[in-house]
């Protein structure tokens, strides 16, 4: 070890295991040779750093670095350096004549935006055609997701897997499903557009789903629980006293997944009073004894003349 | 032919858990060269797991942040790659 491991890192022989691991952290940052593929000196300060790091950022081994000194570590290569931080590094791996395996994944799509139709003529390999295929969809699949069989015009049967919170015009991309291509050349693709069928009992706004719920009058009034339809079941909603048509009641975590962050949206209920289908005597009485001590202009001005 | 390890090689090699790196596995981040045990990785898939190792405890990069750089170096060798066979 020729250098004291403390002012590789730029620390002070004091620092607690902390210090050193920030210190460590943002020196290797700077130095990782894969972010400098290629930079000699990056990539010897790196190792230089990450041999220190090995020593004063164990604390067992940073202890008899203390006591014993730099002769602790000679021949060793600084501890676990040897056998964790040898071999090739990952950018070394990819400078091959076609790159790496990881890197072949970009398709030459990328290229012939980036280099122009040139490219594109040159590089583009022929394959089969694409398909395209249209599917209706249930609107409870479309919002839990769900795996179908269909067959296609050419009668042949493919799996399609729907994710969940689908909305209508949603293209799905089955890589190589398509036309077979020409002499052993890669088939195309098929391109599955949905089509979501409408619910009777749902609307979807956005990532929450609406449905109405019908209360009694002495619902709407005193409160009370009602079992309600929600796309996974059913759930009891508690309804509070003093409700109205109208009133909107959020069931969380009941709605279409947001395929960006993976969560449910809520299902909302829209109460309606009901009135009773017969107003008999008894209701009569007491709307009429209630509604003489309480007048009430539930129009405001809205429809003065 | 480049040689080929096994999962227990790569392992001593990396002193990556081969836990963690069929956990890697799974997360699509190591597509072993051979899909068949015994022997199933390269340089190329034993420098990967070396530094998402790297990444995840040097840095501190959480398993989002780690996929994003695997990404985005994927792209930066590819485009490298043609770069460098456009020139020739």
């Amino acid at each position: 070890m020729e250098k004291d491991p403390y002012s590789v890192l730029g620390v002070s022989k004091t620092a607690t295991q902390d210090e050193i691991k920030k210190a460590y952290r943002k020196l290797a940052k700077k130095l990782h040779p894969d972010l400098n593929p290629g930079n000699k000196e990056m990539e010897r300060r790196f190792k230089e750093v990450t041999g220190a790091y090995d020593i004063v950022g164990d604390e067992t081994k940073r202890a008899q670095f203390d006591t014993q000194g730099s002769a602790a570590f000679d021949g060793t290569g600084g501890g676990s350096q040897g056998a964790s931080r040898g071999g090739p590094y990952y950018y070394q791996t990819q400078g091959g004549a076609g790159g790496g395996r990881y890197s072949q994944g970009f398709d030459d799509d990328l290229f012939s935006t980036l280099f122009g139709s040139r490219g594109r003529a040159a590089r583009q390999p022929l394959k089969g055609e694409d398909q395209h295929y249209r599917m209706d969809v249930d609107f409870r699949d479309a919002v839990l997701g769900a795996e179908h069989e269909v067959t296609l015009p050419d009668s042949r049967r493919v799996r399609v897997k729907i994710p969940a919170g689908v909305e209508t015009g949603a293209k799905l991309r089955l890589s190589g499903m398509g036309q077979p291509g020409p002499k052993g050349t890669p088939a195309g693709d098929l391109f599955v557009e949905l089509a979501v069928k409408p619910s009777t009992q749902f609307r979807r706004v956005g990532h929450d789903l609406e449905v109405d719920l019908p209360v009694s009058l002495a619902e709407a009034a005193l409160g009370g629980e009602a079992k309600v339809a929600t796309i996974d079941g059913h759930v009891l909603l508690n309804i509070p006293a003093g409700v109205t048509t109208g009133s909107r009641l959020r069931i969380r975590g009941k709605g279409a997944t947001d395929r960006a962050t993976a969560k449910r949206g809520d299902q909302i209920a829209v109460l309606r009073v009901m009135m009773p289908e017969k107003i008999d005597d008894d209701l009569r009485a007491a709307i009429r004894c209630w509604s003489e001590k309480n007048p009430q202009n539930p129009r405001g001005d809205t429809h003065a003349t | 032919m480049p040689r080929k390890r096994k999962l227990e090689e790569v392992s001593r090699e990396t002193g990556v858990a081969p836990q963690t790196i069929i956990e890697f596995i799974h997360q699509e981040w190591i597509i072993p060269h051979d899909p068949e045990p015994p022997e199933q990785f390269d340089d190329e898939d034993i420098a990967r797991a070396r530094l998402i190792l790297e990444l995840r405890h040097d840095f501190g990069v959480n398993d989002e942040g780690i996929e994003i750089i695997l990404h985005l170096l994927d792209e930066l060798y590819a485009l490298q790659s043609h770069i460098k066979s456009v020139k020739n």
